[in-house]
């Protein structure tokens, strides 16, 4: 089964990831913050990695910088309410494989998450 | 206070000695006085606290209930929608308390979510009859709950009479207005400020930042021409009509803008101004230029920056004679457009400044 690190600090949007990504058939594990992220991270291994940029401790860009140069092979999708185009550009030069704007559509992230994945 | 003491604390004194002096008597009878308030008043707040965990407690529960149901709602194939929304709609959706939790419920997962899933929300918030309780609020609550009504019928796109929701745009607060003008924004479906019709009282500068935000981002249909809504009766309805004619670019409204130059207001005239400046209608000036002496202060100032930004130094010039030798704030403006149009010669405009201080003072 594959493994889905979420990091979210949104208690409604976390429980709602989990139900639909456990439905689709994923082990999903939650960080609240970056830095709960981080320990996981160093702990085990993930195949994708859903994180808001927003969060507590530790931002999703430290984040993806620390992912992108230690742990490269694990694609990163971003879940973010940022809708402005210098956020969404900086996120994917630093090489993050998606982008999805919140309200997001469970439907399409489902197929998302299923692509890079398969 | 005499009889009260002869009816409610005879028979507190007939514990004291007969030789107590009274002084003694009354402190200790007012003592014990405080003393019974201050139970009384540290077990009200004891019992207010835990009704509100009590309260807090239910909420919490129906909250994680609802993430439930809406989750499996919504994600969840095998969930039998039919048998479960009912039984839960039965068992937990009967008093106003539940109602309410989710509603709020509801809307936070539809701020969130977007698609087939958003619509399916919408689905259930009829199907549960969530918009019955919320039209009810609307006729016969507080203002909050009015406004949350409202909030919720908007955000759920759910039509209500408009009939119902036309005295709320008068109504005394502020928060009640503003969610029955979203309540038009966002419903309208050609003309989204039909309501500034129906508008008693003056709009805010905040509920036009408001209205301005929700045509942007919540109204999708075609642009109003903003034009009928210049001769409004309502000085503020016009301010607005005319500033959003320049930040949408309506051109064609000039013509519609130029009478209002001469407006009874002074506001109106300024925005006029302003919108024709942003517009970039050249022609403006002279009229401007020759209206110059007849203006009030603030007027002359707005002049003074449309010339600034559509005009030359030779227009600029026109109005130096028709500065007043008391009017020294016009004088000071007048001088650093002319450093602006005159970069080079700033050194020389400043000492002509100088000089004619002088010469005054």
């Amino acid at each position: 089964m594959k493994k889905i690190l979420v990091i979210e600090d949104n208690p409604m949007v976390i429980k709602s990831l989990q139900f639909k990504l456990t439905k689709d058939g994923y082990d999903v594990i939650i960080a609240p913050d970056g830095r709960e992220a981080l320990k996981l991270l160093k702990d085990a291994t993930y195949d994708l990695i859903l994180t808001d940029l927003n969060l507590p401790f530790v931002t999703g860009n430290e984040l993806i910088a620390y992912v992108k140069e230690n742990l490269p092979a694990i694609p990163i999708i971003v879940l973010s309410t940022s809708t402005q185009e210098n956020i969404i550009m900086d996120a994917f030069n630093m090489g993050v494989e998606d982008f999805i704007t919140k309200p997001f559509s469970p439907n399409e992230l489902s197929l998302r998450v299923k692509r890079l994945l398969s | 206070m005499a009889v009260i003491y002869s009816i409610d604390f005879d028979w507190l004194l007939g514990f004291f000695p007969d030789d107590l002096p009274f002084v003694i008597e009354a402190n200790i009878v007012m003592t014990f006085i405080f003393f019974v308030f201050a139970v009384f008043f540290v077990g009200f707040i004891i019992l207010l606290r835990i009704f509100k965990n009590f309260r807090n407690k239910k909420k919490e529960e129906q909250r994680l209930l609802l993430e439930d149901i809406l989750n499996a709602y919504l994600f969840d194939e095998e969930f039998d929608k039919e048998r479960e929304l009912q039984k839960f709609k039965d068992e937990h959706l009967n008093k106003p308390l539940e109602i309410k939790i989710a509603i709020k419920e509801i809307l936070l997962f539809h701020s969130n979510i977007k698609g087939e899933s958003a619509t399916q929300l919408r689905e259930l918030f009829l199907q549960w009859e969530l918009d019955e309780f919320c039209k009810k609020q609307l006729a016969n609550s507080a203002w909050y709950s009015k406004s949350r009504a409202l909030f919720s019928l908007s955000e759920m796109l759910i039509k209500v009479e408009l009939e119902n929701i036309k005295p709320l745009l008068n109504h005394k607060q502020d928060e009640v207005r503003q969610q029955a003008q979203l309540y038009f924004i966002k419903l309208a479906e050609d003309n989204p400020l039909e309501f500034l019709d129906h508008i008693d009282k003056p709009l805010t500068l905040w509920e036009e930042i408001f209205i301005e935000d929700a045509l942007k981002n919540e109204y999708h249909g075609p642009m109003p021409d903003y034009s009928n809504w210049l001769h409004s009766v309502q000085n503020s309805v016009v301010d607005f009509a005319i500033r959003m004619i320049a930040k949408f670019n309506q051109f064609e409204n000039i013509s519609e803008l130029l009478p209002l130059l001469e407006h009874s207001c002074e506001q109106v005239r300024r925005e006029t101004i302003r919108s024709l400046c942003a517009l970039e209608h050249y022609e403006v000036i002279d009229t401007l230029i020759s209206q110059f002496e007849e203006e009030t202060n603030l007027v002359k100032k707005t002049i003074l920056d449309a010339i600034e930004h559509l005009g030359s130094y030779n227009d600029l010039m026109m109005l130096k004679d028709k500065i007043q030798d008391n009017e020294w704030d016009l004088k000071i403006k007048y001088y650093g457009i002319a450093q602006y149009f005159l970069p080079e010669k700033k050194q020389s405009i400043y000492i002509q400044y100088e000089k004619e201080k002088a010469l005054l003072l």
